[in-house]
């Protein structure tokens, strides 16, 4: 698989060279250089830098300079962040995206369906969001790798993607087992072979594990896929997996458990969506695992009839799980990433909490604290302007830099 | 073959053929326009058993019948990716990877489709599977005069628009929306026993592996032993197309959507030749725009044009929408004709009017490039094929 996805990227390169060769030169002598001046900046570390002149060269942060003078001709705004990142990301995807036709699909990535030329990258980039993790829709049981990427770049898949962390998804609950049936009757052949049941589901994660694990030894349960499985076992592939309720998170977290009293392995795991996790906190914070938060509902009911308040965030926070944010791609007014930071701090959150929520925590998920999730010098200029206060509903973004580059009013309007 | 000499028969039977039946032939007219060379006014062409033999402003030969025209004289025009005149018959649903497949086997040449084709211009056409599948096997190129078959028209059709997952079983609530056939009488569920993917990256695997099977098929599209019809839509699945047909260094023909023209210059740099999709009502400003950036690229291209859905004549309106949009009226021309063969890899045979290629041709009252020019006249291979006695013999001056 890895391969044919590097030649892909020679192939790809050489084609464009000549384009893209110009339309580099291009954005280092202008688009990716550039600076910003905001009356406080939050670093999303702690710090906290008030009348900051922030400089930004070849897509990266060159200079942080507080109590500097307004400039005219610098964009200027209330407050500076850093670009949000949204790990549950649902855009420019689609059915075709999620390969159904195996309930295990493990070694297939989204990458090759993204569709980079969606005018909803420019959209979600421009509420403030620069980097997401893409992920297969949950059609089946396992969906396949994860993939990084930033809102805006390059339209080539293999120059747009960041590599951090592997993350391999799939889903507990209902999502890949409702609706497997046939279009009349009951689904009564051997050759309904897809879950039904939540216990069905379950199955083919510990089988397909089980196999995974066992098949060095026992070469006839191989698969094609199993090698993903093991790099889950052996913690250098992240499982990540949607789990909206309680029995669901219960279900991923015994599974990670089994796996290791059987001495398979010890799973790296991210509950994806999980509303309920504040039911039973403590399973998951013996099992370390962390959890992304779906968009705060208004009627307190998120997927799969979960139900989810807007102090989970604050509970997470004070139990001391991992959690982070998302907003699932949304670009609409009022449910942005950045509105449920605010409905998380209306639950109780703190705003440095919050602001972690979007911005560092998730880029140390992603393997990429180094490169994103923070404002200092030397990291990718991903950078957000605010007109007020970050996060609340009467502030809103003016300005955003993805990699040096701004998010222009025509890229956000290319259909 | 068999077919083809049935098929010839026929086509005599369409239009008793006024200037010869086989052998050679001198026409003369006013104004010879030979495609990607000059206009000769006067102009003649010397047909030698459906052929072009000479061009020039003194061709003469011995014992061989002149025939002295008034108008303008063109090479016969070429329509891309036409998957009605096929229909059913040309495509088999039944298996998602059918490299084998020859839809010559489901044409019928006696089709009265190719007749209005020819009737406006329309020389050659190129067929192309009406598939779902994502390797639909061999399509065909076909005078429409004749329904002869070009031999080295036969590329290899394969798909990278979401339209090959619409046969594949859909597990959604209620499970009817997609599915057809099979949802209801092959095995249910998500079940594809003839290897139907539901993804892009699923279908993209199954490529590959094909393509990588040494003395496959398909393995003969590495490096261009056959040539290769890539349809897509999206950007993101032209994209995908020329990252494949660059990896494997594929030869061939690139079916593309409205907003192709923004990858013109990475088709330029593929060697691919472009079908530009067929103009309707929601996307002519995009493809027309697409044109401008292709011709301005160096990219070859044509027009697609469905025969069964649309009046023939609605390729000439494409290229003059083109025009609207900057489209110089050579390039308009060249995307009609040899831009069109270029793009299909038969630019040494159709086209222009040079030594060499098919003599088709066809003799308008008018500049050819020019709408309200009328056809008079059309042949193919050599042969007289349309009269239109509408208009008068002189054309307007």
């Amino acid at each position: 698989m890895m391969r044919p996805m590097k030649t892909l990227a020679l192939a790809a390169l050489l084609a464009g060279a000549s384009d893209r060769a110009s339309a580099q030169t291009e954005a280092k002598s202008s688009g990716a250089s550039g600076s910003v001046y905001a009356d406080v900046l939050y670093t999303s570390t702690g710090k906290t830098f008030e009348n900051v002149l922030v400089t930004f060269q070849d897509g990266r942060i060159t200079t942080i300079t507080p109590g500097a003078k307004v400039d005219d001709q610098v964009p200027h705004g209330a407050a500076l962040t850093a670009g949000m990142v949204d790990l549950s990301a649902r855009v420019a995807r689609s059915e075709a995206s999620v390969e159904q036709t195996n309930e295990v699909e493990a070694s297939l990535s989204v990458a090759g369906a993204l569709d980079l030329f969606d005018p909803n990258w420019a959209r979600l980039a421009a509420t403030g969001v620069t980097t997401v993790l893409a992920s297969p829709p949950d059609r089946n049981v396992v969906g396949g790798l994860s993939a990084i990427l930033k809102t805006q770049g390059p339209t080539d898949i293999a120059e747009r993607q960041l590599t951090g962390r592997s993350f391999l998804r799939g889903a507990m609950g209902d999502a890949p087992s409702s609706g497997n049936r046939p279009a009349w009757g009951a689904p009564n052949s051997i050759y309904n072979r897809r879950p039904t049941t939540r216990m069905g589901v379950e199955w083919e994660w510990r089988k397909a594990f089980i196999d995974a694990a066992s098949a060095p030894d026992y070469p006839e349960l191989e698969f094609p896929g199993a090698d993903v499985f093991r790099a889950v076992l052996a913690g250098n592939v992240t499982l990540f997996v949607q789990a909206f309720t309680s029995i669901d998170i219960r279900t991923a977290v015994f599974l990670k458990e089994e796996m290791k009293r059987e001495g398979f392995g010890d799973i790296q795991m991210w509950i994806d969506s999980g509303a309920e996790a504040w039911k039973d906190p403590q399973l998951l914070k013996r099992s370390n695992s962390g959890v992304v938060l779906p968009p705060f509902p208004a009627d307190g009911y998120s997927g799969e009839n979960s139900f989810m308040a807007w102090d989970v965030a604050k509970q997470m926070d004070e139990l001391g799980i991992p959690f982070t944010l998302s907003a699932y791609g949304s670009f609409s007014l009022g449910s942005t990433l950045g509105d449920q930071a605010g409905r998380a701090m209306h639950g109780g959150l703190a705003f440095d909490k919050a602001l972690a929520a979007v911005t560092l925590v998730p880029a140390r998920v992603l393997g990429l604290e180094d490169r994103i999730g923070s404002v200092e010098v030397g990291k990718d200029a991903d950078l957000v302007l605010w007109s007020g206060p970050p996060f609340e509903l009467t502030s809103r973004v003016l300005a955003v830099w993805v990699s040096g580059t701004p998010v222009t009013q025509s890229s956000s309007a290319t259909r | 073959m068999f077919i083809t000499a049935l098929t010839l028969t026929l086509a005599a039977s369409w239009a008793p053929a006024q200037a010869s039946n086989q052998g050679a032939y001198i026409l003369q007219v006013d104004h010879l326009h030979t495609g990607n060379g000059p206009v000769l006014s006067p102009g003649k062409v010397l047909v030698r058993d459906g052929v072009i033999a000479e061009v020039g402003d003194a061709v003469s030969a011995k014992d061989v019948p002149i025939l002295e025209l008034h108008g303008h004289l063109s090479a016969g025009m070429i329509a891309l990716g036409d998957t009605t005149i096929l229909g059913q018959e040309g495509a088999d649903a039944t298996r998602f990877v059918l490299p084998e497949a020859e839809s010559r086997f489901g044409f019928d040449p006696h089709t009265p489709a190719l007749r209005r084709l020819c009737e406006q211009g329309i020389t050659t056409v190129v067929l192309t599977p009406p598939s779902d599948a994502l390797v639909a096997g061999r399509g065909l190129v076909a005078k429409t005069g004749s329904g002869r078959m070009l031999a080295k028209g036969q590329a290899m059709h394969v798909a990278f628009d979401a339209g090959m997952f619409e046969d594949t079983p859909d597990p959604t609530p209620g499970g009817m929306s997609g599915g057809g056939f099979f949802q209801f009488f092959g095995p249910n569920g998500s079940v594809t026993p003839n290897g139907y993917k539901s993804s892009y990256p699923g279908a993209a695997r199954l490529l590959e592996d094909a393509v990588q099977t040494k003395g496959s098929q398909m393995s003969q599209l590495v490096g261009g032993g056959i040539r290769a019809w890539l349809r897509s839509d999206s950007r993101a699945e032209t994209s995908r197309a020329l990252a494949f047909a660059m990896r494997h260094k594929v030869q061939g023909t690139i079916e593309a959507g409205a907003r192709v023209g923004e990858l013109a210059t990475q088709i330029q740099a593929s060697g691919l030749g472009v079908a530009l999709t067929v103009f309707r009502e929601t996307n002519p400003i995009h493809a027309t725009r697409s044109a401008v950036e292709l011709a301005k690229a160096g990219v070859p291209f044509g027009f697609c044009l469905e025969a069964r859905d649309r009046n023939a004549a609605t390729l000439r309106l494409s290229a003059a929408l083109c025009r609207r949009a900057g489209l110089s009226a050579s390039n308009a021309w060249k995307a009609l004709t040899f831009g069109a063969a270029q793009a299909v890899g038969l630019d040494g045979e159709i086209g222009t009017i040079a030594p060499g290629k098919d003599a088709d041709f066809v003799l308008w009252d008018g500049d050819p490039n020019e709408l309200t020019s009328r056809i008079e006249r059309v042949w193919v291979d050599g042969k007289q094929v349309v009269q239109n006695t509408q208009t008068s013999q002189g054309g307007k001056q």
